[in-house]
């Protein structure tokens, strides 16, 4: 089992997320915070939808 | 002809019949979704959860069955995504060789106040553990972040067959990668409140449900046909279409609810195409004839529609100003005889064609093995690119 944590409000939901995901950009680099929530919020709506 | 001549030809005449100006020849649309995978030899589940078989197929459906425009090219479910975050929509049987994708709701008309309030606060605290039950107090995140990995394969792959399928087989991509409008009601009936819950509001909270679509338009659908009314005019001829719109939401209405819910967000899109004099693709799941109004006062050359169990013949009489893409029923592709499936090719061909705006194709996304034979397909595609009228 992987880490747990408490998901269930959105700001420190997303935070955690922010923090603990990794997504990596073009040639291994971390994607900027920016991009990475824009990914993170693209990843929650395509779950939704799926 | 080379790849990169096939594919100008193939956007000329596609353009050429969605501005009714008669091509040279009418183009052939594929509307096969699941069957292409049954037709290529692998079950439903090989082709769903491994992307090389999926290649694999995409490849057989072009090679065997010479299209010029796809509709799908093998991404209409995200299957291995779906998986991954647990969800239940997806439901595959290889023994009856049959997808279920089962409707959707992540929340109760009742709880529309929170999405009004904020909307991504609401996706998360609301749908989040409404539809998963291990997101919460204690949620895995190794889980999330396979889950993510998946999301990111499922593009990455979604980039490599588009460009296989331009690149090797000269086959253009189906939109142009502009703004890209939904309407808010379909994505309300399409996972938030559902079938039920938005038919619910519909007649019991008229007003709770216009707050729900002003605030969802405000966000998305506003700015992106805004979008659209930035960029310049004209076609982007690398593409079949400039903007593709799919309706499902009117199948649940009554006149008077389409007037209210539906109009008010369909006309300012078709207004822009016309305004911006693009060719805009819009699928009209279900039926659509009885809403035929909405349609009637654009130009010729915006609007394509893509009907599903609408009478293409009645749909080219009552709307004559619009181009077509359809007109061959599966039922027939897959039951009748390889002469039966050409005469109503031909007769398709000779009263729409005849008007310049005919694209030939399926009445209806091909799902099951028995949606079309190999040989009336061929036959049928044959016919149509070789026919001259």
């Amino acid at each position: 089992m992987g880490e747990k944590a408490d998901l269930r409000q959105f700001e420190t939901g997303m935070g955690i997320l922010m923090e603990k995901i990794q997504l990596p950009g073009p040639g291994g680099a971390p994607l900027p915070p920016q991009q990475k929530q824009m990914l993170l919020s693209q990843f929650i709506i395509f779950a939704l939808m799926s | 002809m080379t790849n990169e001549e096939l594919l100008a030809d193939r956007i000329n005449i596609v353009r050429g019949a969605a501005n009714m100006a008669h091509p040279y020849r009418i183009p052939v649309v594929s509307f096969f979704v699941t069957w292409k995978i049954l037709d290529a030899g692998y079950k439903l589940s090989e082709a769903l959860e491994s992307y090389d078989v999926m290649e694999k197929v995409m490849r057989h459906h072009q090679e065997t069955y010479n299209f010029d425009m796809l509709n799908d090219v093998g991404i209409r479910n995200p299957y291995r995504f779906a998986k991954a975050m647990g969800s239940n929509t997806y439901e595959v049987n290889d023994e009856n060789e049959s997808l279920f994708v089962h409707d959707i709701h992540i929340a109760e008309p009742e709880q529309y106040k929170k999405l009004t309030e904020n909307y991504f606060k609401f996706l998360w605290e609301v749908g989040l553990p409404n539809k998963f039950d291990w997101w919460g107090e204690e949620t895995d995140i190794s889980r999330i972040q396979g889950a993510i990995g998946e999301m990111m394969g499922f593009m990455g792959f979604s980039g490599k067959i588009n460009m296989i399928m331009t690149k090797e087989y000269g086959l253009p991509p189906r939109v142009a990668p502009n703004p890209l409008p939904q309407m808010s009601i379909e994505n309300v009936l399409g996972f938030i409140f559902g079938i039920k819950g938005t038919s619910t509001m519909m007649r019991r909270n008229k007003e709770g449900l216009h707050e729900v679509l002003n605030t969802m338009d405000a966000m998305f659908y506003t700015p992106a046909l805004m979008g659209m009314k930035n960029l310049p005019e004209g076609q982007n001829r690398g593409f079949c279409y400039d903007s593709l719109l799919a309706m499902l939401a009117h199948n649940f209405m009554s006149p008077s609810q389409f007037e209210e819910f539906y109009l008010p967000s369909l006309k300012p899109y078709m207004d822009v195409m016309q305004e911006k004099k693009m060719n805009g693709l819009i699928f009209t799941e279900g039926n659509i004839l009885r809403f035929k109004d909405a349609f009637k006062d654009y130009e010729k050359g915006v609007l394509t529609l893509l009907p599903e169990n609408d009478d293409v013949f009645e749909m080219h009489r009552e709307l004559p100003n619009v181009s077509i893409m359809g007109g061959m029923p599966c039922s027939l592709l897959g039951h009748g005889t390889k002469e039966e499936c050409i005469d109503r090719a031909k007769k398709v061909c000779d009263e729409i064609g005849c008007d310049g705006g005919l694209l030939f194709s399926q009445d209806k996304m091909g799902s099951y093995r028995n949606d079309a034979t190999p040989e009336n397909l061929k036959a049928v595609n044959d016919f149509v690119r070789e026919y001259r009228g």
